[in-house]
């Protein structure tokens, strides 16, 4: 069988990736490692009934700037993308997101998702995020979204009712919110091992919270 | 059915003979510029303020993305025009001509009487405006541009260019240095002026720009609400219409800013709006684009202030050979403020709609709350839609939202509709007068009801 889950752990200029007719494909973009990183991440759909998705997991800190470009190319009938990345910023980090989904002519009757959320722990946080759509074939449906805020307050006070402390709350809530990418992996392996990863690190980074 | 001969290919266009006074020389520099400025006898600061927006126009590019804006030819416009040598103080004492134009429109006989000040601009001059006596005793100033900046020099210097400077864009630069007409309002503290104020906007000259320069202050604790409607006849070279507008809505003040662009299919409209909000004020936006080959236009809410509020709505229609770039900004530097922006757009025909917007959120401004919301409608496979919307937020106490969909006219929806015994065409315009209803009802309602008979036109034209 071949491999379809494919994992992006570092970002480089002119990431393609050409998916062919009736491919079913997960692309997982993890940045956990706290470098400086940009990139972008092309994904062609060259094909009919073809099938992607695209999940991304982004912890940012420190002064750390990551800069992704994604984009969801349709170019044959009845494919579908669906894009789904989430970031968490503590301290000073800055994540900037362009994602575009470009439905060509000739790729009628395709659907194409892309959801954007970011979480930011700090005041000094910043998230700038440009869901983008170009569509030029009429038969499709696409939707994009995208959301900016904090953790919430009503959910922090309720776990805190229920005996955890701050920390514990919040270290709760970010890897709930997490998670939600995480499980869409077909690979009950892959989910196990990168959650244990990022619950390592949020646990490290949730620390100075207060 | 009787057969009505079309005039031309653009339903709703008509041209008139021209009957001009003055006309500047075509194409732009110094030279028109002081001419423009000489013409209307303005004071010296005016003058100045031009021959350096001027400058300005020549050192910036143009803008590198959006539409095609390779047919705008500037060597190749009339900057100015004036239409008839005296304005008309009521409805009898307008040109016979005019007033048939007005009538095209569609402007209901009691309606006329009946609309708070209607300010009807001809040309590049407002030459019909009636304000009630009401307004006036209230202390509501509200001219045309020309007539401001002569009656009210120190009030217009005060504003004038300060929420958008002629560095602002290459567009605002050429209204700075080459404006002429538009409206003047000024509505004092806590008076609310209840009937909207509107203006009728016309242009009529083959290749003749419309630089109208429209300049709203509505102090503390009051209330406005102007209209602006347009409508024009087609021609056979390309046009430029490049409009700004300022607002300034003080504390607790509120400002409704609602326009109807139906500029005929070769006309440029690159227009720069923006309103600047203060504490509790609360700055709405209603924006709707249906005609014109080329719209660039993203009315902005500054919101300065605590708790202040903005709000645009944007309907955007694309036919044949059109491209409607139109969206909405805003900008959060206090505390508390929020903003909702919301945008229909409708492509057709191979037309192609683009929202383009930005919410900004400074650091100053916690717990910030804005919500974007963009629906687009493609009717046929030669159609195309964009959405290029930018969150740029930064600090964390904030709550920011935005969704888009895109889809089609569901077929089960005509199917259903046809099975009633509509026609396809019926069918079609009955969905999208349903798809754009939440903006369409903010409308004053002969607008509301134009819109409704706009698009039913315009879809029977592209279904055939």
């Amino acid at each position: 069988m071949k491999k379809n889950i494919i994992l992006v752990e570092s970002l480089k200029k002119n990431q393609k990736f050409y998916v062919s007719g009736h491919e079913n494909k997960t692309y997982v973009i993890f940045i956990t490692d706290g470098q400086n990183c940009e990139g972008d991440i092309n994904i062609i759909l060259n094909g009919e009934d073809t099938r992607i998705q695209i999940l991304g997991i982004i912890l940012g800190y420190g002064r750390q700037k990551i800069n992704l470009y994604t984009l969801q190319d349709h170019l044959k009938e009845r494919s579908i993308s669906d894009l789904f990345i989430k970031s968490v910023l503590f301290h000073e980090s800055k994540f900037k997101y362009r994602g575009l989904i470009k439905i060509e002519k000739y790729a009628q009757k395709s659907n194409a998702y892309q959801k954007n959320q970011n979480l930011l722990m700090s005041q000094k946080s910043w998230a700038d995020t440009r869901p983008e759509l170009e569509i030029l074939a009429n038969d499709v449906r696409c939707t994009h979204g995208a959301t900016v805020g904090k953790i919430d307050e009503n959910q922090l006070y309720y776990l805190q009712t229920r005996g955890l402390n701050k920390i514990e709350a919040s270290r709760m809530l970010v890897n709930g919110f997490l998670r939600e990418v995480i499980e869409r992996i077909p690979d009950q392996k892959v989910i196990d091992e990168l959650s244990r990863m990022i619950e390592e690190k949020i646990e490290r980074l949730t620390k100075g919270i207060n | 059915m009787a057969v009505i001969t079309p005039i031309s290919d653009y339903k709703y266009g008509f041209h008139k003979p021209e009957n001009y006074v003055f006309k500047s020389k075509k194409g732009l520099n110094k030279r028109v510029v002081e001419e423009i400025s000489w013409y209307k006898k303005e004071p010296q600061w005016m003058k100045q303020f031009r021959l350096d927006a001027l400058d300005v126009f020549y050192t910036k590019s143009m803008p590198g993305w959006g539409g095609n804006l390779n047919g705008i030819d500037f060597a190749n416009i009339y900057y100015y025009i004036k239409p008839t040598e005296k304005k008309a103080k009521s409805w009898a004492d307008l040109p016979a001509e005019i007033k048939d134009t007005y009538d095209r429109i569609g402007i209901p006989e009691a309606e006329k009487k009946y609309l708070g000040g209607v300010s009807a601009q001809y040309e590049s001059e407002v030459v019909y405006k009636s304000i009630q006596k009401t307004l006036g005793a209230k202390g509501v100033i509200f001219l045309d541009m020309d007539s401001g900046l002569r009656e009210y020099p120190e009030l217009v210097k005060e504003y004038f260019g300060k929420l958008i400077a002629p560095s602002d864009n290459k567009f605002s630069a050429l209204n700075s240095a080459t404006w002429s007409g538009g409206s003047f309002i000024y509505v004092p503290k806590g008076v609310r002026v209840e009937l909207p104020l509107q203006a009728y906007f016309r242009i009529n000259a083959a290749n003749m720009g419309q630089f109208e320069r429209t300049l709203i202050i509505a102090d503390e604790g009051s209330f406005v609400h102007y209209v602006e409607g347009c409508t024009a006849p087609i021609y056979t070279t390309d046009s430029l219409h490049s409009a700004v507008v300022e607002i300034f809505v003080k504390k607790g003040a509120r400002v409704r800013y609602t326009t109807i662009q139906n500029w005929s299919t070769n006309v440029y409209n690159l227009v720069t709006k923006r309103m600047r909000v203060e504490e509790e004020g609360v700055g709405e936006w209603i924006d709707g684009n249906i005609g014109s080959k080329l719209t660039m236009k993203y009315p902005s809410v500054y919101l300065m202030g605590k708790g202040a509020r903005g709000e645009i709505l944007s309907v955007a229609y694309a036919g044949a050979k059109q491209h409607q770039d139109a969206g909405g900004k805003a900008i959060h530097f206090a505390p508390f403020t929020t903003s909702k922006i919301t945008s229909k757009s409708v492509s057709c025909a191979g037309g192609r709609t683009s929202y383009r917007g930005l919410i900004q959120i400074f650091p100053s401004a916690i717990k910030a709350k804005t919500k974007v919301v963009c629906d687009a409608l493609l009717i046929d496979e030669a159609s195309r839609s964009d959405t290029y919307p930018t969150m740029d937020i930064r600090h964390n106490d904030v709550q920011v939202e935005h969704e888009a969909t895109v889809s089609k006219i569901g077929d089960e929806q005509l199917f259903y509709l046809q099975s009633r015994g509509l026609s396809k065409a019926d069918a079609e315009a009955m969905i999208v007068n349903g798809f754009i209803e939440p903006i369409v009802k903010e409308l004053p309602l002969e607008y509301a009801v134009e819109l409704n008979r706009l698009i039913q036109l315009e879809l029977e034209g592209s279904v055939g």
